[in-house]
């Protein structure tokens, strides 16, 4: 893993068009997606009978 | 004005005759069933599905629908974005574009994938045609195609009883865009061409100007883009000037096919909800509402820009229509549209959720510029873009049934669907969503040095141009106010931050209600149902619309454009 991020650390010192930036705005790319994820477990909970048996038939 | 008041009438009647041909089709393709493109396109259809691995036969629940949806446009988002930032290096970038910067890139990329296409870059000046062609376009097919199959889940959860499954993502997906999406932009790409509108990988051309200066005229794969652009409630223009530029709109006779364009879609899946829930007029209440919605825009913002500029009768100025000069307000608009193209192109734009533009909204009066917000802040239920507006309805249905019975003491509930708790949650959720970020955002960038150092203008319109900005953004409209200059690290997070907010956290509700919908019995009608096939419902769904609404945002609209266009009559510009 600190390899890794070596490697990507020194591939930003060189004239490469892909920079630290671009990782990190890939990296809250992803967040974002992964919050939407829990965004829809949030609803299926919601949508989930109620334990007094509440429920629209 | 007649002629005005002509052309707007001609629209409409085309809309209303393409709806349900239109939406008949639509029915066909999203039930599997054969149409006349069969032959043609029925063996791509089954080799991508070969290709990818989908099993069209096998259908998904609406989690698992939601995670397709979600993984797709996440892999949507980061191809866009690579592309944006490594154009340079990139064939087909004849003008030899430089890298887009990383933050303008994320804008674009959330940007497009949500069907948003807020441009905070000029395109014939930032983007290659790589981009343009093999980013924007695609996205622009995809972010369609992904809307209407939200949509249509929706509509199979109204219409399925006792399923524990709403489609499946993948087939929507390839079925909205092979049979709908392309066949109508490859021939509205050549009428566009037939038109004037160019189509060509060279460079931008190089004249000599009649004093013996030089002029770079840009153009490129216009066309194609063009016709997606409008077809997809997506928006994003070729050029900075969007449809206001003659190479993306070069006669009266293409503008009225580009706002054709923008509503057909929309307007033809109300038909197509009417026709799946097994009662068309289903269909007609909604699209009525919308046209009673859209009427009231149109009217209001030709007659507003058909007036003179007060500040401007103040100086004299003879504001009189004759041969010689159209009068009205014609700041900012094209002689070649008029006031009642470009207010009809307006209205259009905004209330679907298209965003294009043909004149500069910026130069419409305050009063006008009100109209333009409060079509987007309905939350783009006025036809809206494909998929967009119609599922965006139909939550506000769901809401008008729920306070419906609470008033007359009925049972709440919709195409004999019962609507429980759970479905009122999902919808709220959903509606209040968009408002909350819209509002949220505009508090901030009014406090933030970074917010202020964008605007272009003081007082009420400054504040109406960073309102606009995050309506539309919210809204997933992407047109602009203009005089707000975006281009900044905080415009461009925070508007992309409210376009994901107003595409993803509105969609995975919904479709938790088609899911949850799909899985219920339907209810024979009784006599405590209330009718929704109806005009009595009908008013019902326009006043829960006007007053969300309105108790939403009036207290900001009353700080922006209502307080401008009162300050405007005693002499006070901003």
């Amino acid at each position: 893993m600190g390899f890794e991020i070596h490697i990507i650390l020194e591939a930003t010192k060189l004239k490469s068009p892909v920079g630290m930036l671009d990782v990190t705005m890939l990296a809250l790319v992803v967040v974002c997606f992964a919050l939407a994820q829990a965004y829809a477990s949030m609803c299926e909970n919601l949508l989930a009978p109620p334990a007094n048996g509440d429920v629209a038939s | 004005m007649t002629a005005g008041w002509l052309q707007i009438f001609v629209f409409a009647a085309i809309i209303g005759l393409l709806t349900r041909p239109l939406g008949g089709f639509l029915t066909r393709v999203y039930a599997g069933e054969r149409t006349f493109l069969q032959p043609l396109i029925g063996p791509i259809e089954a080799t991508l599905y070969r290709l990818a691995g989908v099993k069209p036969e096998i259908e998904q629940g609406w989690h698992r629908y939601t995670a397709s949806f979600l993984v797709f446009h996440a892999f949507g988002i980061i191809a866009l974005y690579t592309l944006l930032r490594l154009q340079s290096i990139l064939p087909l970038n004849p003008q030899e574009l430089s890298a887009v910067a990383p933050d303008l890139a994320l804008n674009t990329a959330v940007s497009f994938v949500t069907n948003t296409s807020w441009q905070s870059y000029g395109g014939e000046t930032t983007l290659s045609y790589a981009s343009q062609m093999a980013g924007i376009t695609v996205q622009s097919f995809l972010s369609a195609a992904s809307g209407m199959a939200v949509a249509v889940a929706l509509i199979r959860g109204f219409a399925r009883r006792r399923s524990f499954t709403i489609g499946n993502f993948w087939v929507d997906l390839t079925r909205g865009t092979l049979y709908v999406l392309l066949p109508i932009c490859i021939v509205a790409a050549l009428l566009l061409v037939a038109q004037g509108v160019p189509q060509t990988l060279a460079p931008s051309a190089g004249m000599t100007t009649l004093d013996g200066g030089t002029q770079v005229i840009a153009r490129g794969p216009v066309a194609t883009q063009e016709a997606i652009k409008l077809l997809s409630g997506d928006g994003g223009g070729f050029f900075n000037a969007n449809s206001a530029h003659p190479f993306e709109n070069p006669t009266p006779l293409t503008n009225l096919m580009e706002m054709v364009l923008i509503f057909a879609i929309g307007a033809a899946l109300t038909n197509c909800f009417g026709r799946m829930v097994g009662s068309e007029r289903q269909g007609w209440i909604l699209l009525g509402v919308m046209a009673i919605l859209f009427g009231l825009g149109v009217g209001g913002l030709y007659l507003s820009e058909a007036r003179s500029n007060p500040a401007l009768t103040d100086l004299n100025v003879n504001g009189t229509t004759s041969l010689q000069q159209p009068a009205g307000n014609m700041e900012g608009k094209e002689v070649r549209f008029g006031i009642a193209g470009s207010a009809l192109f307006a209205n259009v734009s905004t209330a679907s959720s298209d965003g294009a533009v043909n004149a500069m909204h910026d130069s419409f009066l305050p009063l006008s510029g009100g109209i333009l917000l409060a079509n987007m802040m309905v939350n783009e239920v006025i036809v809206g873009a494909p998929g967009s507006g119609l599922y965006g309805m139909l939550l506000f249905c769901v809401v008008t049934v729920f306070l419906a019975g609470l008033m007359i003491g009925r049972t709440p509930d919709y195409i004999g669907k019962k609507i429980g708790t759970p479905q009122i949650k999902m919808s709220i959720l959903a509606l209040l969503c968009v408002p909350a970020t819209t509002l949220g955002l505009t508090a901030i960038a009014c406090v933030v040095e970074p917010g202020l150092a964008g605007l272009g203008n003081a007082g009420p319109h400054g504040f109406s141009e960073i309102l606009y900005a995050y309506t539309s953004a919210s809204a997933t409209n992407g047109s602009a106010f203009a005089g707000l200059s975006t281009n900044s690290l905080f415009y461009n997070f925070t508007l992309a931050f409210a376009m994901f907010v107003g595409r993803f956290l509105v969609i995975i509700p919904v479709l938790a209600i088609a899911g949850s919908l799909a899985a219920k019995q339907i209810m024979p009608r009784s006599p405590g149902t209330l009718p929704t096939d109806q005009m009595l419902f009908a008013c019902f769904l326009f006043g829960v619309i006007i007053i969300v609404g309105g108790l939403t945002y009036l207290p900001a609209a009353a700080l922006g454009p209502i307080v401008e266009g009162i300050q405007l009559l005693g002499g006070a510009i901003y």
